[in-house]
């Protein structure tokens, strides 16, 4: 290896080398089983306990492999296959506390297989599976030893070991699966016990030892392991010359090879809590969520904070736990966590209706007990929003939805719930947020104000031009790919009513040289113009103006999303765009 | 100054500097490292139509990321500005960083923080290192390596890859990471990735 390692400060190279009990991922040994001699020809029982192995974390949130915990696989599909041909003789599922499984058999030599899956059909069912994406999407197993039952009897357990040696994984890493499997099954018992017969549509969850931080040109490659980061998708994304296709599912990085940007996820639970968060949005709510990168100290458009606030707290709904934990390195030595409960401590974060920080520790203290505030409506009251309201709303999904339904179902918590709001800076009400405060500058960050920022839905007058600031003041420095993609500000929105529907003409103008562009969203679905793409942002003539006209459109509100099309990086705008900054763009909408 | 060195793992020494509150982004992002995409993505109904890349999980409020700079060539010494930023008022930085096969990394060295954005107060906010590097292959090489960091007295890390492009004729060899296991199908056909567990038998 042509490689150079520099180190700046003594004390991180020098690894600490755990010592470890764990076992390596060898399998015990067969043979024969079981009690008293079964009569010839008949069948035997064979029961058992699987489990697998989980590192504990340590009180600086990092984890701690000398000290393993052995857990129940709950749930699993469990095949018991006559050894000599592989065939299924018997199928059965680990029971839901302990992990146990029993089946009767024929008297043969059997292996014992646990899928990684969890699948029950109908209502209130569910298919979830662990497969790997660097191996054909193959579907996880873990197999017993040949063993010969010996008596009408047999205990065959099985434990998914971690592979861990010590100071690297020396053997194989069958615990991930099923620690990411377990997470599976807790995400479930949370939903369905406020919603018992949720029936969940299917999601594959893929993880690979060779998941690691680099990408395909810009974009996941999940046959080589390039996926970039842990991440939802919801649909397929086609393959290309150079990546393979990417399909729906969460995909997780587990990447321990021993180098310094070792990143491995699957004994994160909250990041594999949250991501399934983005799943629950998807199949069961809705999130407008532009996706992209983001952080809690980040000024985000508020569909971004929303979803992202969702899933940072989702993830703590499932774990009953106000920490959000993601360790990194080869043994898992660092990390990056924070404290929901404690104003995201240790960061200094952002705060407000744009500020995914803001919404977790909102809709966690909606969620814990009484105690630093007046609330206590548990995990059900918001999952009735997201189930109803969120789905619903005229305006895209964000944190003012949340807090009204939340409302409008809790009246007795009204004054509990704007208490806590107003703890975010959250002061707008109603879904779209009416007579919200200007943003103003946070000293804490270093962000600037923005001036421009409400109201959050610029309401329309028909005829009337509304002037609007598309700006880049919140992207990162130096960012040309994202620049102001899902940042406060690229995008501004302005709310359209239509009384009576039918025909609308929007015209937007920005100065000469700019790229004004613009879509239209009913209930956050895409209204294609006449003649025109359905998307309104693409690199175009940098006249100043984009003018389109719509027919036929029913009666209701309507949200205009509406930016400088430079502004949201070469993602959407292409490379050839330049960011060009504050854009003073003038919309009127008319009807004739 | 820091002592220097190109032996591996070798301890450099140490520093710490304190990074006032600033604004940032996402840590370890770079703008080519960013993940996105024009999705033909059909993830949701909500905002159909739009560009809808990943949603990925959230990253510490540090971005490590490489400032422009003079473009690199194979076989010639050239060097890397690597700049830490952080909102969140760090200290107590370490910074581990490994060049992959084809970018050699011969020297580290912190530089005067920088000032050149806007939104950070003069003097604070932004570290800045020297690489120097000898790339021996042209083409994508990454920059890799962690961040680790004291917020609130609080330790903390991340860390980060980061591709360099490299001008010249691609040498080193593409690395081809060996799969574990081969998959095989199972009875029913479906294809199996099996593991070995620690079976007891009683």
């Amino acid at each position: 290896m042509d490689r150079a390692r520099i180190v700046l400060q003594a004390g991180l190279v020098a690894a600490t080398c755990l010592t470890l009990s764990a076992c390596g991922g060898g399998g015990g040994g067969g043979g024969g089983g079981g009690g008293t001699t079964p009569p010839p020809g008949g069948n035997v029982t064979v029961s058992g306990t699987v489990t697998f192995e989980r590192p504990s974390y340590r009180s600086n949130n990092t984890l701690d492999f000398s000290n393993l915990q052995r857990l129940p696989v709950r749930g699993a599909t469990v095949e018991i296959l006559r050894s000599s041909d592989q065939s299924v003789l018997v199928t059965t599922t680990t029971e839901a506390t302990s992990g146990n499984y029993s089946a009767s058999v024929a008297n043969t030599p059997i292996i014992v297989r646990v899928k990684a899956r969890l699948v029950k059909p109908g209502t209130s069912g569910y298919d979830f599976e662990v497969r790997n994406n660097t191996s054909g999407n193959a579907l996880y197993a873990l197999d017993s030893s040949v063993v010969t039952p010996t008596g009408s009897t047999a205990r065959i357990d099985l434990n998914a070991a971690t592979g861990w040696g010590g100071t690297s994984y020396t053997g194989t890493r069958a615990a991930a699966p099923f620690a990411i499997l377990d997470m599976l099954w807790q995400a479930k018992e949370l939903l369905q016990g406020v919603e018992a017969n949720l029936t969940m549509p299917a999601v594959d969850v893929f993880w690979s030892t060779l998941n690691n931080s680099a990408d395909c040109d810009g974009r996941p490659d999940p046959a080589s392991g390039a996926i970039g980061t842990t991440f939802y998708v919801g649909g397929t994304i086609a393959a290309t010359d150079n990546c393979s296709a990417t399909t729906a599912g969460i995909y997780v990085l587990g990447d321990a090879s021993g180098n310094a940007d070792d990143d491995a996820d699957e004994f994160d639970p909250s990041v594999i809590a949250h991501e399934f968060g983005h799943y629950f949005e998807d199949a069961f709510s809705r999130g407008d969520s532009l996706g992209g990168p983001h952080s809690i100290d980040t000024r985000h458009d508020l569909t971004l904070a929303m979803s992202e606030g969702w899933g940072n707290a989702f993830q703590g709904f499932v774990l009953n736990n106000k920490w959000y934990r993601d360790t990194f390195g080869t043994s898992g030595n660092l990390a990056f966590a924070f404290d929901m409960e404690n104003d995201t401590s240790p960061y200094l974060v952002e705060s407000g209706w744009f500020a995914e920080a803001s919404v977790h520790e909102f809709l966690w203290d909606v969620y814990d007990g009484v105690g630093d505030d007046q609330i206590e409506l548990g995990y059900g009251s918001m999952h009735t929003v997201m189930r109803n309201d969120m789905r619903t709303t005229d305006a895209l999904t964000s944190i003012y939805v949340m807090a009204n339904g939340l409302e409008t179902r809790n009246p007795s918590a009204q004054a509990a719930i704007r208490s806590l709001l107003q703890a975010e800076r959250i002061f707008g009400e109603g879904d779209f947020g009416a007579g919200e405060t200007p943003v103003l500058r946070n000293t804490s960050t270093g962000w600037p104000a923005d001036p421009d920022a409400v109201p959050v839905f610029e309401p329309v007058t028909l005829g009337v031009p509304v002037n609007t600031v598309s700006t880049i003041q919140f992207a990162d420095p130096g960012d040309t790919f994202y620049q102001a993609y899902n940042r406060l500000g690229g995008r501004r929105y302005l709310r359209i009513d239509l009384p009576s529907g039918g025909f609308l003409r929007i015209r937007a103008q920005g100065p000469v040289g700019s790229d004004p562009d613009f879509s239209l969203y009913r209930n956050a679905v895409d209204q294609c113009p006449n003649g025109g793409a359905c998307s309104g942002f693409d690199f175009s003539a940098s006249d100043g103006l984009e003018e389109a006209t719509y027919s036929g459109l029913a009666a209701g509100t309507y949200v205009l999303d509406v930016a400088e099309c430079s502004n949201l990086g070469e993602v959407v705008c292409g490379a050839d765009s330049t960011a060009r900054g504050d854009t003073p763009i003038a919309v009127t909408v008319t009807q004739q | 100054m820091i002592p220097v060195s190109s032996q591996a793992g070798v301890v450099l020494g140490s520093f710490m500097f304190a990074m006032a509150a600033v604004g940032c982004g996402q840590g370890q992002e770079d703008p080519g490292t960013k993940l996105g995409w024009r999705a033909d993505v059909a993830a949701s109904p909500a905002r159909a139509g739009s560009i809808r890349p990943f949603i990925g999980k959230p990253r510490p409020p540090v971005q490590v990321f490489l400032a422009p700079g003079p473009a690199l060539e194979s076989g010639v010494p050239g060097q890397l500005a690597l700049q830490v930023r952080s909102g969140a008022g760090i200290g107590a930085v370490e910074l581990v960083v490994e060049g992959d096969d084809g970018l050699a990394v011969v020297n580290v060295r912190e530089m005067i923080p920088g000032t050149e954005d806007s939104r950070i107060a003069p003097a604070d906010g932004v570290a800045s290192f020297e690489i120097a590097t000898t790339p021996t292959s042209g083409g994508t090489r990454y920059l890799s390596g962690f961040l680790s960091f004291e917020v609130n007295g609080v330790r903390q890390g991340l860390p980060f890859r980061i591709p360099v492009q490299v001008a010249g004729v691609v040498t080193a060899a593409p690395v081809v990471a060996k799969p574990d296991r081969l998959p095989v199908h199972d009875a029913a056909g479906e294809l199996i990735d099996s593991m070995q567990a620690e079976t007891t038998v009683r």
